[in-house]
């Protein structure tokens, strides 16, 4: 299974607890997919931050692959090589805010 | 000698409006403000105030340096000893005191912000989810005006607000709004579209408590009684549906849920499969998916039997409901008389002109040259939510909301630059097929509705997902409430900019308790005001004029001029260098960032919020100054040519709009709520958390349709309080900020209203009142202020109504200091007075006068 480092950004550390940490995923998870494992890690409230109902990612939550904005859909590991930078992050949902 | 002179494009901060302005310098020193014709945004006009910001920058009273105080007793008048100190012992102590609970709980952190000047908004809010506290709010703006108007015109027009299409709309009824009359947003291009429509033939309805900046220029004044007007709206919209039988039916079918099948429990009868909602399509004679391309049939009326249940369009039950509301009804709520309820219904239903269309650039576009436009009036109170659903229903009867002629959202699509195709947004379709805005203000979307949840904010938002902003964090029950809730931290410190909460909320003492719990409060401020009593450090802020920033107007949603005609994006520039230890507050938040050494979180959010790409996005780990973040803004948005230097000499890039983005309606699949069947769900859940917190719940809030909902004023049953009080925006002030500039002072002195206490005539003499004379009016909890009368025919005879918001008593504030009434201070701050749906504060209040 291919390794990312996560970032846990702004008040998601707190929540989580930890604001950075490796994780392993399976081979062709999207973000969404890790915004699932992250919510059941982590715990209630930490996934009501991520989820608005279930199923549904608020529409402020940000997530970003080696800096780059991703979309829900995105592939979250690399092929081969190095672990994948995940930051997850939220953003007030104003503006460039809101997916 | 004179060594230089010039003219230096840039944009006002007087209020939200926010136009572009030129600025004379000559020497070094500015000696004349003007609109910028260049820019779409005034298009070279200046209000009175944009005029009077050189008393602003050289207002002798400004703080030049940053301080301490010394004096540990907070309070109202209380001098605070203020002690000159370095801005190196201030970040010191501020960066130490913010690391302490970055580290522990970053919630504890609240930040407030004004909302005269808009470039402080995005740079606040990235480095409040930088930080990672999501407790902020803009300090009475938000409550007053933000939870419910804001909430509709996002929900129905993907927009923060609306006006008529000035440019073709026919007939337009302002409900407590003053869009074109010298306030608010887009002001001064809308005074002159405003007037020009006027000229042109457009008839105004102004209802309204008071005959003022609006109803003064109107056809008609249509006086109300503050809090009612639901009552009235819903009356119109029952003789337009079912007296008249009036309506766009394609608009409602395929731009609203109209024709959404409702179940025998309220809810959407859903497809078992994809669990969307079904409409019943006449063709097929049989239900299908909203969504069905080839569906056009779809049914307003009837009654159908569909996955084993009766089922009726929305559409059906809206009819239905309205019915109850007759035109007397509403007299007897609204004051407003049956007749007239039933005239300005069949005026508003016939010059609908429903079935219309017009050709533009050659489109063929729906055309419904009428509008019904809410504002602060009509909103600014506990019904907000169905205050403002019910006049909007006016609109979407008739298919009126952003078609030619109609109700138009400031700008709800754009897309872009012809060169660059930027900045580009529209709204979409969300869950359930209903409209998600392109762009956004506030912290959270007005749609989709997040799950209520156990709240762990500081202005409890998480159980009232439909409200922006709470009340909470100025109010008397507050720490009741957040024991009930649990609320697992409590405030350690604020950071403010610019705003005076002391005024602008509700009554002084109960704010002033508040912020004296807090335990540490920085402050950035150009003077010190009452709220400066309660700070721990005040930071020197530069003035508009001598700040910088490249998005004054973003997003276009806000503050850019509606309807047809040019694109503008200019930028803030200082038209003078700031003077003693001035420093720009984004300058500051960005040298926090790195002390603190949340610097990448903090790019991440510029990079999103500001939308910057390419080799312009901000690398997580470097570190970037505000001019530059400004300059990469700019070139993301407009080219590598056009960066900061670009803007700093030309001031304003301009590009023509199109029609599919004026009129986008027609051209977007997107439907807009008539029936809000979410709140059931809402309702339900957010019930069950708040009694299982020991928070009475009453349902009524929560029907899908609307109704007029009494505010605790119309609950006053003590006959010795007969009067309404309530506020307006006087448009020579905004907020509480431009009392201490001399000349708006001396204008509002020849003006009889700015700060008097405004009276009906035939009521005063009732009462045995004089013009001139000073009074006490006092609320039924014993709050009073005292001030002069000015009797009048232009205000409701049952209403005194107060220009806000005057009142000053810091003796910083010399020119301010005891002028005007400050009507704030009859205002309870508490659950009470806060809306169970959107915790939008009430603004109205019973009064007597007292001798």
């Amino acid at each position: 299974m291919p390794e990312i480092q996560l970032k846990l950004m702004g008040s998601l550390g707190r929540l989580a607890g930890e604001r950075e940490t490796r994780l392993l995923v399976d081979e062709g998870a999207t973000v969404r997919d890790l915004l699932t494992l992250l919510a059941e890690r982590y715990g209630p409230e930490f996934a009501g931050a991520i989820f608005r109902a279930p199923g549904e990612v608020h529409t402020y939550l940000r997530a970003f692959l080696d800096e780059r904005d991703a979309e829900l859909g995105d592939r979250v590991a690399r092929e081969g090589g190095a672990p994948a930078a995940v930051a997850v992050l939220i953003v007030p949902g104003f503006e460039g805010g809101s997916r | 000698m004179t060594t230089t002179d010039q003219w230096i494009p840039s944009t006002c901060g007087l209020c939200y409006g926010t136009c572009s302005i030129r600025g004379h310098r000559v020497d070094d020193v500015l000696v004349k403000i003007e609109g910028n014709p260049e820019s779409a945004i005034g298009r070279g006009r200046l209000c009175g105030k944009g005029v009077s910001g050189i008393m602003t920058l050289y207002d002798p009273n400004r703080v030049n340096v940053p301080l301490r105080r010394t004096n540990p007793v907070k309070g109202k008048g209380v001098d605070p000893g203020w002690q000159e100190i370095s801005w190196d012992e201030a970040l010191d102590e501020i960066t130490a005191r913010l690391r302490k609970i970055h580290d522990d709980d970053p919630r504890k952190l609240f930040i407030q912000r004004t909302t005269t000047n808009t470039s402080i908004r995005a740079p606040m809010m990235m480095f409040a989810a930088a930080f990672g506290t999501p407790n902020s709010w803009a300090a009475g703006g938000g409550l007053h005006c933000g939870n419910g108007a804001h909430l509709i015109g996002g929900i129905y027009h993907a927009s923060w607000s609306l006006v008529p299409d000035f440019q073709h709309c026919r007939f337009a009824i302002y409900f407590g709004a003053s869009k074109g009359h010298g306030a608010g947003h887009v002001s001064c291009t809308n005074m002159q579209d405003a007037a020009d429509a006027r000229a042109r033939g457009m008839r105004l309805v102004v209802v309204d408590p008071m005959a003022n900046f609006a109803a003064a220029k109107a056809n008609e004044w249509v006086p109300i009684r503050p809090g009612t007007d639901a009552a009235m709206a819903l009356a119109m919209v029952n003789v337009i549906l079912n007296d008249l039988g009036v309506w766009d039916a394609e608009y409602l079918a395929h731009k609203t849920n109209a024709p959404y099948l409702i179940g025998p429990d309220g809810c959407y009868v859903r497809d078992a499969e994809t669990r969307k909602p079904l409409v019943w399509d006449a063709a097929r004679g049989h239900a299908v998916r909203y969504d069905t391309p080839d569906a056009a049939a779809l049914a307003l009326e009837g009654e159908y039997e569909v996955a084993g249940v009766r089922a009726r369009p929305a559409f059906v039950l809206l009819r239905e409901h309205v019915r109850q509301f007759t035109p007397e009804w509403a007299e007897g709520i609204s004051t407003v008389s049956a007749a007239m309820i039933r005239r300005l219904a069949r005026e508003f239903a016939a010059e609908a002109m429903v079935g219309s269309t017009i050709v533009l650039d050659g489109k063929r576009l729906p055309y419904r040259p009428v509008a019904a436009i809410y504002f602060r009036g009509s909103q600014g109170h506990k019904n907000s939510v169905y205050n403002c659903f019910a006049i909007e229903l006016l609109n979407e009867i008739v298919g009126a909301a952003d078609v030619v002629g109609g109700a138009l959202g400031f700008n709800p699509v754009c897309y872009g630059h012809p060169e660059t195709g930027k900045p580009w947004y529209e709204p979409k379709p969300g869950p359930d097929g209903l409209m998600i805005t392109g762009t956004w203000v506030a912290p959270h979307l007005p749609y989709p509705i997040a799950d209520p949840k156990p709240p762990t904010t500081m202005s409890l938002g998480g159980l009232f997902p439909l409200g922006m902003f709470g009340p909470t964090m100025a109010s008397s029950d507050q720490e009741e409430l957040w024991t009930k809730f649990g609320l697992p931290y409590r405030p350690e410190m604020m950071l403010n900019y610019g705003a005076n909460s002391l005024l602008s909320v509700g009554n002084s003492d109960t704010v002033a308790a508040t912020l004296a719990r807090i335990p540490f409060i920085v402050s950035f401020d150009i003077t010190l005001t009452e709220f400066s009593e309660f700070a721990d450090i005040v930071l020197p802020d530069t003035c508009y004029l001598e700040s910088l920033d490249s998005r004054p107007n973003v997003p276009f949603i806000f503050n850019h001029p509606a309807g047809l005609g040019e694109w503008s994006w200019p930028i803030r520039q200082p038209v003078v260098p700031p003077a003693g230890q001035r420093r720009l507050a984004t300058d500051v938040l960005v040298e926090l960032v790195d002390r603190l050494g949340i610097r990448e979180e903090f790019n991440a959010v510029a990079n999103t919020h500001l939308k910057l790409d390419g080799s312009h996005r901000l690398e997580f780990g470097t570190r970037y100054g505000y001019e530059e973040i400004c300059d990469r803004e700019l070139k993301s948005h407009f080219g590598a040519a056009r960066g900061l230097a670009w803007f700093k000499e030309h001031g304003v890039i301009s590009w023509p709009k199109r029609v599919e983005e004026v009129y986008w309606r027609a051209f977007l699949g997107v439907r807009v709520p008539i029936y809000w069947e979410f709140l059931i769900g809402l309702n339900r859940n957010a019930k069950r958390i708040a009694n299982a917190h020991g928070l009475d719940w009453d349902d009524v809030w929560y029907d899908p349709l609307p109704r007029w909902l009494p505010c605790p004023s119309h609950e006053v049953r003590d006959g010795a309080f007969d009067l309404w009080g309530f506020y307006y925006r006087d448009t020579l002030h905004t907020n509480s900020f431009t009392n201490e500039n001399p000349w708006l002072d001396e204008a509002s002195r020849l003006d009889p209203f700015s700060y008097t206490i405004a009276l009906n005539a035939a009521t005063g003499r009732t009462k045995g009142l004089r013009d001139g004379q000073e009074v006490t009016l006092e609320s039924p909890h014993g709050r009073r202020v005292r001030g002069r009368v000015h009797l009048t025919e232009t205000v409701h005879p049952e209403c005194v109504g107060i220009g806000g918001c005057a009142g000053h008593w810091a003796k910083t504030l010399p020119i301010a200091q005891g002028k005007g009434v400050m009507f704030n201070d009859l205002l309870e701050v508490d659950w009470a007075h806060g809306s169970p749906v959107n915790l939008n504060l009430d603004t109205c209040v019973k009064l007597r006068i007292v001798p």
